[in-house]
């Protein structure tokens, strides 16, 4: 698996819509979804730094590491 | 002004690419309707002899090795005419376009790899069918050319480019999943 996006989670913790947290940081709804379905190949700081911003949590709340069974 | 100049050059391609395709075609055709001599380095002389004058056998032996390279190398050139097609609908830099050039590269390739192995194949074949006196002399130089290397660094050439544009194709398509 590797690393897993966990903001719906988030997401479902704040009670908080992803129109609502793309509206308070500024980022695309469609960005947003790309990085919620996994689909990201990557993550900016700021991407990081603002979405903790807006949702009260840590990086590691958003992030997890899952390791590979196959590896 | 710019899409008119690139419909120009990709006609222009297509226009290029049909061209070799039919003097490739035409000039198969014409050896043996021109009824073209075969020309061997035997004990030092020249031998020469007719295709016509060659059994019906040996004339399909002699016209199956022509085919197969064309066959090879308009397989490749289609490839570059469904890269016209992608180019005419407005992608450039994409998985498709990369691998229709993949695909001409390989064919390149090929082309040398057969034509290497077919010559000597052909030759023996007909040596063995008495069609020939001898078994003809290949000196350094024949044998050089026989190998097609130009070919093969030709093919091997476009398939590290393709190579190239495929991590550069991951590359951006990484840069665009960054969020």
């Amino acid at each position: 698996m590797g690393i897993v996006v966990n903001l719906d989670v988030m997401l479902a913790k704040r009670k908080m819509k992803l129109g609502e947290l793309s509206e308070k940081i500024g980022l695309t709804n469609a960005n947003l979804s790309v990085l919620k379905t996994g689909k990201a190949k990557a993550i900016r700081f700021s991407t990081l730094e603002a979405i903790c911003g807006a949702l009260d949590c840590q990086p590691g709340d958003i992030l997890e590491f899952i390791e590979n069974e196959n590896e | 002004m710019t899409i008119q100049k690139m419909s120009r050059q990709i006609m222009l391609l297509r226009i290029m690419l049909y061209a070799v395709m039919v003097s490739q075609v035409g000039g198969s055709l014409g050896i043996f309707l021109l009824d073209e001599n075969i020309y061997l380095e035997i004990e030092g002389t020249i031998w020469q002899q007719k295709i016509s004058e060659f059994q019906i056998l040996d004339q399909l032996a002699i016209g199956g090795m022509m085919l197969c390279s064309s066959i090879v190398l308009l397989y490749g050139l289609f490839q570059l005419i469904f890269l016209c097609r992608v180019f005419d609908k407005g992608s450039f830099f994409t998985k498709e376009t990369i691998r229709y050039c993949k695909l001409f590269s390989i064919s390149i390739m090929l082309l040398a790899v057969i034509e290497t192995v077919l010559s000597p194949i052909l030759l023996a074949y007909l040596w063995l069918r008495d069609a020939i006196p001898e078994f003809p002399e290949i000196s350094f130089l024949v044998a050089v050319d026989m190998l097609h290397v130009d070919t093969l660094a030709f093919g091997f050439l476009f398939y590290v480019m393709s190579k190239i544009m495929e991590t550069g194709f991951e590359m951006k398509n990484e840069l665009e999943l960054t969020i």
